[in-house]
Formats: C-alpha cells, sequence, structure tokens
C-alpha cells in the first residue's frame, strides 16, 4: 500500500493541488500511519514556529550599522546646508561676474566702434569744411567781381531809354528811308538785321 | 525566474531594521545556529543591504532581498575558516528561550538537522513563505524545495523520535 507522506507534507504548505487533496483524504481514513505522520507534521509545525517565536533577539549595535540607522544630525546638516549655500553664491557670483565681463566687452567694442564713426564723420566734416572754405573764397571772388561790375558797370536810367513809340517811330523813319535805297527788285537788307538792340548798344557805349 | 507575488515595500533602512530585524536574526541563526555569529550576521546584512541598494532590481520584496542577502552571509561565513563550530551548543540555550518540559526536544532536533534543512523549515514553517518564494531565495527549484522540505520535516521527526 502506497503512503502519502510527501503529499501530507505539501498539504500543510498549502500547495497540494485539489484533485490529490481529496486522495489524500480517501487515503488517510484508510491507513493509521499516514494520519500520524499528518499529526506530527502539524505538531512539528506548530512547535517550530512556537520555537522562533519565542527566541530571545537581542542585536548588536555596531557603528558600521548605527552610521546608516542614525538620522544626520543638525550640526552636520547646518553644515552641509552652508556649503551648498557658499558653493551656490559663489556660483552665481562668478555667472555675474562673466555677465558683466562680456557686457563690459561688449560695451567696449561699441564704444571702439562709435569711435572710429567719429573719426570718419571728423574727417569727412573736414572735408565738407574745406570744400565750403573754398566755396566761399569762389563765392567772395564772385561778390567782389559783381560789386566790380555793379560799380564800374553802366546803370541804365530808365529815363534814357528810349519809349515804345520813340523805337517805333524811328523803326518807322529808318524803314523808310531803307525802302527808299532799296533798288528795285532787291529785298531791305538793312530791314532785316535792325533789332532792339541795335537800339540799345549804342546808347549804353554812347553812356 | 519564478515570478513571485510580492510587492515590493519601499522602506526607509532604520525602518527596515525596526521590522525585518528579527526575522533575519532568527533565519540567520537557522543556519549558523550560533547565536552572537547570527548577531554580527544581522550587522553586515543591513549594511549589505545599504551598500547595495542600488542595485536591488525591486523584484522581490525587501525582506526577501534581505534573507538572500543573510543566506549568502551564512553560507559564505560557515565555509570560512573563521567560523567557530564548537560554540554551536553552548550558545544554543541563549537562543532558544522555550519551555523546557516540552520544546526542549525540538530545539535539540533542530540544531541537528543540516543548515540546508533547518533553513527550509525556518523559511516554512516560521517565516510561511510558500514554496516559489523559498526558491527565490535559496535558488533551489520549486521541485527541489518541495523534496528538501519533505526530507527536513522527516529528519525532523526522526530526530523526535529518537530523543
Amino acid at each position: 500500500m502506497k503512503h502519502y507522506e510527501f503529499e501530507i507534507s505539501q498539504f500543510l504548505d498549502n500547495e497540494l493541488p485539489a484533485d490529490e487533496q481529496k486522495k489524500l483524504f480517501m487515503h488517510l481514513s484508510k491507513c493509521s500511519e499516514c494520519a500520524e505522520v499528518l499529526s506530527d507534521f502539524m505538531k512539528m509545525k506548530k512547535d517550530v514556529k512556537s520555537v522562533y517565536n519565542d527566541m530571545n533577539v537581542e542585536l548588536k549595535d555596531s557603528s558600521a550599522l548605527m552610521n546608516l540607522l542614525e538620522p544626520p544630525t543638525k550640526k552636520r546638516n547646518s553644515y552641509k546646508t552652508m556649503f551648498y549655500f557658499t558653493a551656490v553664491a559663489s556660483l552665481m557670483l562668478g555667472f555675474f561676474l562673466i555677465l558683466l565681463e562680456g557686457n563690459q566687452s561688449s560695451l567696449k567694442n561699441q564704444y571702439l566702434q562709435l569711435q572710429k564713426e567719429s573719426l570718419k564723420l571728423q574727417n569727412e566734416y573736414a572735408v565738407v569744411l574745406n570744400e565750403k572754405r573754398q566755396l566761399t573764397e569762389v563765392n567772395k571772388t564772385y561778390f567782389d567781381k559783381m560789386n566790380l561790375l555793379k560799380t564800374t558797370s553802366y546803370r541804365l536810367p530808365t529815363t534814357h531809354f528810349p519809349k515804345t513809340s520813340v523805337i517805333n517811330g524811328s523803326y518807322k523813319a529808318i524803314t523808310s528811308i531803307n525802302k527808299k535805297r532799296i533798288p528795285s527788285g532787291g529785298m531791305p537788307v538793312a530791314f532785316a538785321k535792325i533789332t532792339k538792340e541795335d537800339f540799345l548798344i549804342p546808347q549804353i557805349i554812347g553812356n | 525566474m519564478n515570478e513571485i507575488n510580492i510587492t515590493y515595500d519601499e522602506l526607509s533602512l532604520p525602518k527596515l531594521y525596526e521590522k525585518f530585524s528579527s526575522d533575519v536574526f532568527k533565519y540567520s541563526f537557522s543556519i549558523l545556529k550560533h547565536y552572537e555569529e547570527a548577531q554580527d550576521a544581522v550587522q553586515e546584512v543591513f549594511v549589505k543591504y545599504a551598500e547595495s541598494e542600488h542595485s536591488f532590481k525591486k523584484e522581490c520584496s525587501s525582506k526577501t532581498w534581505l534573507l538572500i542577502i543573510a543566506r549568502s552571509y551564512c553560507y559564505n561565513k560557515i565555509k570560512s575558516k573563521n567560523f567557530n563550530n564548537e560554540r554551536i551548543d553552548d550558545s544554543f540555550v541563549q537562543g532558544y528561550t522555550i519551555d523546557f518540559e516540552t520544546k526542549m526536544d525540538i530545539k535539540d532536533a533542530l540544531l541537528q538537522l543540516s543548515e540546508e534543512h533547518n533553513e527550509l523549515i525556518h523559511l516554512k514553517e516560521y517565516s510561511g513563505y510558500s514554496y516559489k518564494e523559498i526558491s527565490e531565495i535559496t535558488k533551489l527549484s520549486v521541485e527541489n524545495v518541495k523534496i528538501k522540505l519533505f526530507r527536513a520535516r522527516q529528519q525532523l521527526k526522526k530526530y523526535l523520535k529518537d530523543e
């Protein structure tokens, strides 16, 4: 007859499948030896648990473990905080210094560029000033000449300028004279050449 | 690898120590059978746990991880030359504060078991782990755990009968 000690062990551990449990129960009802094994195993289970539960546990406190278990002290914390604070402050200061230096260099560049532009403009201004001076001189010469002309030239008096009626009269008189002088069949030459200026020029020269 | 239905319990080291140091001690004692050595084991196990916390993949519970470390430590200790087997019997009484009339036999019988059998009995009867969980801790197959645990029980029963 097959005994079920192995199955009893699994049954006590709640690891025996349901169909095998049925077979075990059927067997236990017939086999007193296996029933005794079940009883023994159950008692052992209970006793072993009791032995371990009642075990007096006194643990050692090693320094290595205590360092791991103890929370860090306030002093250490404050040092740590101070360290991190200083580190952060230093970093920020460094960052600002770099930023300032960068700004300064960019400003310096801008200043140099402006200085260059200023010099360029100064040169251009000098050139323009020179041109202006030359023009002023030219202008002055011109004005001098103009003044000279004004002083030396004849101012045409309006009263001496012949009136249109007089000119027309003279014109008619000349043309009549010319007509008389013109040979038959030919064109009066003098007629065509005589203009108003012909009358003005002799008078200016005369004055 | 067998799947274990244990969820990872994220506890700080002091909390883990408070909760599981006693279990680690008892488990270590079941293998080492030496009170002071088990005390040392607890220290070492928690220090090693703290050191290896980053490599803990959280596939098992913290307690299982602690027991795995404890097991490794204890068997290495047994193998080492420094381990003093002679002190086992001296420290035994210190370990078990039991009702002498009824439980003296069982503690003697437990001490006579091999380290592996004693360990399996402890993991099953006291810690209440399933075969899968025991398999995870001991690196034995589930079938092997089943058979070895049965043999450990037979052995324990035999020692008890002899006494």
